[in-house]
């Protein structure tokens, strides 16, 4: 696929505007997302652990004392931690506005990428994620020509896993029209 | 157990079966493209294998897997040499002389002498194993599950402070995963922890699951702003076989980072990053000035490249003999084991003869493929590196997918992967190892049940437990490295320096 994209040059494939070109990043937005993700995990799971049912075992222990001394000590060390960042510690890397966007389109078509197998067919689904990805998510700007080239080579390699996930090692994936016409369906 | 007569047992046999030659030929290739590719690695590659793993038997897919892991230490000198950008983290120090050295019109030579050097760090560190693994399964057999829960308490603190950019960042790194850990129905009381009403989450999480998220997932996430010019190749330049000269240069390095990658592999959580550095660390000190390290050394490149490829073989050991991975690959390796009921630990080598010494065995082969298929296909792979990211980026995405859905044939493991791949992406941007997450998630398990066995035994009693001289060793040794990293030490440290500053200063 990308020999075909480099063999053409930057005439038909636009290197996309890292995020660093059009914005400096920014290490305290890096550092504030990890503040938020971290500290509202280890919260959300200290407090899920205390609500569980107090049940003593032979052990003397239970179900609940072990999780909620994780409980706790990632509580502790996630302070610790984040006290650490905001000294300095770690190697933060910057983050850019367009790299969060990029980030959460990549999510979202993944997850719609998941949906969709089900609805047109594993290798049909694969073609137009590898398209969108490539554009939306990386920034590449394709010409139309050079779209319709990607879309093919994203049904080839849907086609090719298709061969060797579900036909040859039994991993059921769903059939769309292209499959069911190659390689006759789920009768292999 | 006769280790010689098991260990040639095993290579005969690997050796007489074309399938299993070709299985390793093929985990070697993989592993190099894989380790080649920056952001890709071996802990991704083989998590992605796991459709392969659960239609192949054990005795295929492990020594695919242990051989891929292999080549990926092979394979990641190549970016390290050619683009500055080491392909995998054992490949970091490889850049600071390798690259120069391609700089200076000496790329070929510079593939050429560090394939040599981890052939070399391959074969003494597979002698290692070979012959320790066997009195270390028996030492592990007398651990009662006291020492075992001082054991993992040890190798998770160890981990956590060695690997990564920050140490309290490690710490929650492995204590996320432990907690993770906790999900699902508790074995004892039948009761489910933090399923919240939903059945897909009572069997726990998968951490085949985890490990696709935050490894495949979550690097592509945090490759997005990789253009298409991110792995713009050099050209292969200069004579293509070493010297006498930088033979000669490079062997007593080589030995030196050979024994020093072992032992790195056999402390849990070292791994190839640790061992790599401490290698290159010692060659700078005994190195003189003239020898221009940082500017293209053979010794420089030497060194390294026999200690990541060393450490492969190293961390065999505690995940063969104990069930503690060494490195964040093997807590994989480590997942696939525990998929298949093997569960490897003290005995595993007595239950398992064949497979286990196969398992040591695919590693020698994979050490001479490896030079092989690196020596020659040199100019090859190097090609492979011109893949732009944003091309490849949808075919891992797509081979994520397939991994999680083939485990349950159900989109719920896709989207959990999904929630793990936005956490190891968090987890990139402030220098969190996501192998430390998944280490915590293997060992976490192992964690509660032997607190609870050993606490069982004990009549509930944690200070009797912890009594017995080989667990209070194997506290003291995590307390040991747990006060070490805490930012307390460096508080006072300032505190009591700034007392000692005059008045003057201070203000």
């Amino acid at each position: 696929m990308s020999s075909e994209a480099q063999a053409d040059g930057p005439a038909a494939v636009e290197g996309p505007e890292t995020a660093a070109e059009i914005e400096p990043g920014s290490t305290a937005a890096s550092k504030t997302i990890a503040a938020v993700v971290f500290l509202g995990l280890a919260l959300f799971y200290l407090i899920n652990a205390l609500l569980l049912p107090s049940v003593e075992g032979e052990d003397g222990i239970g179900p609940k004392t072990f999780p909620v001394v994780v409980g706790i000590v990632l509580v502790g060390t996630t302070a610790l931690g984040l006290f650490s960042l905001l000294r300095g510690k770690g190697e933060t890397r910057p983050v850019t506005g367009i790299e969060l966007v990029r980030v959460l389109t990549c999510i979202v078509l993944f997850a719609l990428f998941t949906v969709s197998i089900f609805l047109i067919g594993f290798a049909e689904a694969a073609a137009v994620f590898s398209v969108l990805t490539t554009t939306l998510v990386f920034g590449v700007r394709l010409r139309p020509l050079k779209a319709v080239w990607v879309l093919v080579l994203g049904l080839v390699i849907g086609m090719i896993l298709f061969l060797v996930f579900d036909v040859w090692l039994n991993v059921l994936l769903p059939v769309g029209w292209l499959e069911y016409l190659v390689f006759g369906g789920l009768n292999l | 157990m006769n280790t010689l007569s098991d260990l040639l047992s095993a290579l005969g046999t690997i050796t007489t079966s074309p399938t299993l030659l070709l299985v390793i030929l093929l985990g070697v290739i993989l592993g190099t493209v894989a380790g080649l590719l920056p952001g890709v690695g071996p802990s991704t590659a083989i998590a992605l294998l796991l459709p392969v793993a659960m239609t192949v038997p054990p005795e295929l897919s492990l020594p695919l897997m242990v051989s891929l892991y292999l080549g990926a230490e092979y394979g990641g000198r190549i970016s390290a040499i050619l683009l500055n950008i080491p392909g995998d983290p054992g490949a970091i120090m490889t850049t600071l002389d390798g690259h120069p050295m391609a700089l200076k019109g000496k790329a070929a030579s510079a593939l050429s002498i560090s394939a040599l050097a981890s052939f070399l760090g391959s074969i003494l560190a597979f002698l290692g194993l070979a012959f320790i693994a066997g009195p270390m399964s028996e030492m592990g057999l007398a651990f009662g599950p006291a020492v075992y829960f001082a054991v993992v308490v040890m190798a998770l603190v160890l981990s956590a402070t060695l690997v990564g950019s920050a140490p309290m960042l490690g710490l929650t790194a492995v204590v996320i995963g432990v907690a993770i850990s906790t999900v699902g129905i508790e074995l004892q009381s039948g009761l489910p922890r933090f399923t919240f009403g939903t059945f897909t989450l009572l069997e726990g999480i998968d951490p085949i699951v985890a490990i696709i998220g935050v490894f495949g997932i979550g690097e592509i996430l945090a490759s997005t702003n990789m253009g298409m010019n991110s792995q713009a190749v050099k050209g292969l330049s200069g004579r293509f076989l070493p010297t006498k000269t930088e033979l000669r240069q490079g062997t007593l390095p080589g030995i030196r980072g050979s024994i020093i990658g072992f032992i790195a592999g056999v402390l849990p959580g070292a791994g190839t990053t640790i061992a790599a550095f401490f290698s290159y660390g010692l060659e700078k000190r005994l190195a003189p000035a003239s020898a221009g390290m940082g500017k293209g050394a053979v010794r420089g490149l030497v060194a390294p490249e026999a200690a990541n490829n060393a450490a492969v073989s190293g961390s065999m050991v505690p995940l063969l003999t104990l069930g503690i991975p060494g490195s964040g690959t093997t807590a994989v390796l480590l997942a696939y084991l525990m998929m298949y009921g093997l569960n490897p630990g003290p005995g595993f080598f007595d239950a398992n003869p064949e497979l286990g010494w196969t398992i040591v065995g695919a590693l020698f082969i994979s050490a001479i493929l490896g030079v092989v298929v690196n020596i020659s296909a040199s100019s090859l792979l190097a090609k492979i590196l011109a893949i732009p990211m944003p091309f490849m980026a949808p075919t891992i995405l797509m081979l994520a997918l397939i991994s999680c859905y083939s485990i349950h044939n159900s989109a719920t493991d896709v989207y959990i992967a999904l929630a793990f791949g936005v956490l190891g992406y968090v987890m990139r941007l402030v220098g969190m190892s996501p192998a430390l997450l998944v280490i915590g998630l293997v060992l976490g398990e192992m964690l509660e049940r032997n607190l609870q066995q050993a606490l069982g035994l004990s009549g509930g009693n944690f200070w009797t437990m912890i009594s017995q001289p080989l667990v209070l060793l194997f506290l003291a040794i995590a307390v040991l490295a747990l006060l070490t990293a805490l930012p307390w030490k460096k508080m006072v440290g300032k505190k009591t320096s700034a007392d000692h500053q005059p008045a003057n200063e201070r203000r």
